[in-house]
């Protein structure tokens, strides 16, 4: 079985007090966790907000039950899942639990559909959008500096210079994580776009 | 998408949107809240636990007091922790000023003994809690607990399965290598440490290890040798899983019962004693796993080697880190 010896050695730093420990904890998680209630609220971000703050709170109470056997980050999915479908339940708001592709256990899928995408019927808009959506997701479950350098590079097209800046690191170092964090990517993003894939030949199977 | 090419990645990332992000005043709002609550947490385990640290201390005063005054004789008895499996040389047991013999008998080691190793020495120990521990030469080691042992120089390597046939799944839940310059704990392993003065050198030939040094941790995993000295980033180098390093690792190879075992049992327990992987021919398989052998080997596992395969009719050779066995022509 996996352990996660960075998340341990972090959980340890933050029931001993430790001050940056928390910092990390923090800016880690926080806005992964945001955007994790964000999509299964109906883009509501106040709720989002509210169901984030809730799952910080709670995990913080229980740190001490954490094994490390997941990553920290996945630990704190399972609790923003279940205060998710609280905070609907409390609200009134009850709907069929909502199924996500990234939920799922196992995950087969084409970027290359992607890619060259032909004309846009719904089912081809739908999956491109559902494509482009799975790329935030992936980003979010890339270690928190990884999912950043790639936004920064690819998505908002800042130069390797200003982002070495940002982070403070030499443009080597910076290019390096970046393509340490490019591998990461194409692994994640491969696993849940075969999801989809899987996922949609089992709906339209008779 | 099993492969995503360099420039297809890229050209993907680009099509994405930014992803949504909280409003500063709303993340500053949250960090407030959460870190308030993390705060009176840890405020408390702290009062809880200065509260135990009083009641220990007051508790091992009274004891001591108890035992000084009432009982007037130690109330803790040495536990055994480790059983020697073989014997090399001149090896000490520090305080009792004992010398233990060279001999294959079996003798045990208890809590609180020190063992020093001299030159050509080396020994090898069933440990109690599972697991297989080998001292080289020159080397003084502490025996703390029945958790974990403290290395003050010279060579330790441990195995978290036992030196026995068949080769099993891990079975040390609890053995914890100390030093001067750091803690040492395995996740299933094979490994050595070494103290050197004031380095402090890792070397993982199977699983991984974890290396709570004084001044930086280090997860070192198989293949990797690591060197941690002062106040140093821990430097991280390739080492190979057997050979000339691990050599001092096979000389002490403690003796293992083969009544009843297949051929097969034995190149598995041989090829990892080695550090090798190992390839049969399918003929070659399907023999050993048929033929058995008989008695105890008493030697390393490379000597062993080729008397035991020339009884099975079969030939070995080494290459780079492999072992391939196949039928003799």
């Amino acid at each position: 079985m996996a352990v996660y010896l960075e998340d341990k050695r972090l959980v340890k730093l933050l029931l001993d007090g430790d001050e940056r420990a928390f910092d990390r904890f923090f800016e880690d998680n926080f806005a992964r966790l945001f955007r994790f209630a964000l999509i299964r609220l109906s883009d509501d971000p106040d709720a989002a907000r509210e169901v984030a703050q809730i799952t910080l709170s709670k995990a913080i109470r229980k740190l001490h039950t954490y094994k490390a056997e997941a990553a920290l980050f996945t630990w704190l999915c399972a609790i923003c899942r279940n205060e998710t479908s609280d905070w609907l339940a409390r609200q009134g708001r009850y709907r069929e639990h909502i199924v996500l592709v990234e939920d799922f256990p196992d995950v087969q899928a084409a970027i290359d559909s992607f890619q060259s995408p032909e004309q846009l019927n719904p089912e081809a808009h739908y999956k491109r959008v559902e494509l482009l959506r799975l790329i935030q997701v992936a980003l979010d479950q890339l270690p928190p500096n990884y999912g950043d350098v790639l936004e920064w590079k690819y998505i908002e097209g800042h130069s390797i210079k200003e982002i070495a800046e940002r982070i403070n690191l030499g443009t080597e170092a910076t290019q390096s994580l970046l393509a340490r964090a490019k591998r990461a990517f194409a692994d994640v993003y491969s696993s849940l776009a075969d999801g989809l894939e899987r996922h949609e030949s089992e709906l339209v199977r008779p | 998408m099993k492969n995503i090419d360099h420039d297809a990645l890229e050209e993907l990332l680009r099509h994405a949107s930014p992803r949504p992000a909280p409003s500063h005043e709303d993340e500053s709002a949250v960090r407030a809240a959460v870190q308030a609550e993390w705060r009176d947490l840890t405020s408390a385990r702290r009062t809880r636990r200065r509260f135990l640290q009083y009641a220990i201390a007051a508790t091992v005063l009274l004891s001591a007091f108890a035992a000084l005054n009432i009982l007037r004789s130690p109330v803790v008895d040495p536990v055994q922790v480790a059983m020697i499996e073989k014997s090399i040389g001149p090896v000490y047991v520090l305080g009792e000023e004992a010398v233990l013999r060279e001999t294959h008998d079996l003798s045990s080691i208890v809590s609180g003994q020190t063992i020093v190793t001299g030159e050509d020495a080396g020994l090898a120990l069933e440990w109690g809690k599972g697991g297989s521990v080998r001292i080289d030469e020159n080397s003084r080691v502490k025996f703390t607990d029945d958790q974990s042992v403290y290395l003050e120089k010279g060579r330790v390597y441990f195995d978290s399965r036992s030196s026995t046939l068949p080769v099993g799944a891990d079975d040390a839940s609890a053995f914890m290598l100390k030093t001067a310059l750091g803690e040492i704990q395995h996740v299933g392993t094979q490994y050595m440490t070494e103290v050197n003065g004031d380095a402090l050198v890792v070397s993982v030939r199977e699983g991984e290890v974890v290396v709570d040094g004084i001044n930086h941790d280090q997860a070192v995993l198989s293949g990797q040798q690591m060197t941690m000295s002062g106040r140093q980033q821990p430097s991280v180098l390739s080492i190979g899983r057997s050979g000339e390093a691990w050599s001092w690792v096979n000389r002490i190879t403690p003796p293992v019962n083969v009544e009843g075992r297949s051929v097969y049992e034995f190149l598995v327990w041989a090829s990892r004693e080695m550090g090798l992987e190992l390839v049969l021919t399918d003929s070659a398989s399907s023999v050993a796993r048929g033929a058995l052998l008989m008695g105890t080997i008493n030697t390393s596992p490379a000597e062993a080697l080729p008397a035991r395969l020339a009884t099975a009719a079969m030939d070995w050779r080494i290459e780079e880190g492999v072992i391939y066995i196949s039928m003799h022509r």
